[in-house]
């Protein structure tokens, strides 16, 4: 079973990956970032 | 490096319990031009998972017993030719979808379970962050994350939705669009009309 600090590294991993992803396609389609 | 986009349809969530039934995949080269396809109707052994999930998987509407059993191949013959078919290749293949992740994880345990090659790189590209970070960024968050709310902020075409070659054109599609040089063409806040 999963404890809260296990949710916490889930969700924290979660948004990396998802944050790296989003700047990878950021840079590879040249999108404008925080326009 | 090569791209493939992918996109497989299953009975449920768990890779464990659940059975692949769909398998579309799109390679394309450095550049994003399109290379070839490879798409495969999987044989679904256990019967039964389909009524158990009939009433929630809106990927079972499209499934048609008459096809599967025509053009339908057993999952492990499936996987071995689109290992072969990408191994060939001699290139690290980076596999390209809407939360990717998911799919990869029903591939990976049936690699590993008929003992197959897996012929994806182990980093990916997913299209979910931009559902994510683009509202955020954007001073407000999309309200939902599923692949027709990004094909449509993105106005990208999304044909037979929950179908795996549907939704890879879809991808393709998206990737078209965010490649054309006038991006303002859709970063732009949606209308209203658009929206519905």
């Amino acid at each position: 079973m999963q404890t809260k600090s296990d949710w916490f590294e889930i969700t924290l991993i979660g948004i990396s990956f998802m944050a790296i992803n989003y700047i990878m396609l950021s840079y590879i389609f040249a999108l404008p970032l925080g326009k | 490096m090569i791209y493939a986009i992918l996109d497989i349809e299953c009975l449920n969530l768990d890779p464990e319990k659940s059975e692949i039934f769909d398998i579309g995949i799109m390679v394309l080269d450095e550049k994003w031009n399109k290379k070839f396809t490879l798409e495969h109707k999987i044989i679904i052994e256990n019967k039964k998972l389909i009524t158990e999930n009939l009433e929630n998987n809106p990927a079972l509407k499209y499934y048609d017993e008459a096809i599967w059993k025509k053009n339908g191949v057993p999952v492990d013959i499936a996987l071995n030719h689109i290992s072969v078919a990408l191994n060939t290749l001699n290139d690290k293949v980076v596999p390209v979808g809407h939360n990717v992740k998911f799919d990869l994880a029903h591939l990976e345990y049936n690699f590993k379970k008929y003992n197959i090659k897996n012929p994806f790189y182990h980093l990916t590209l997913d299209s979910i962050s931009l559902a994510l970070f683009c509202g955020i960024i954007e001073g407000e968050a999309m309200k939902r994350y599923d692949l027709g709310s990004v094909t449509k902020k993105f106005k990208a075409k999304h044909g037979n939705a929950h179908t795996a070659m549907g939704d890879v054109d879809a991808v393709y599609n998206l990737i078209c669009n965010l490649k054309s040089k006038d991006k303002s063409k859709f970063m732009i806040e949606c209308t209203e009309e658009e929206a519905k």
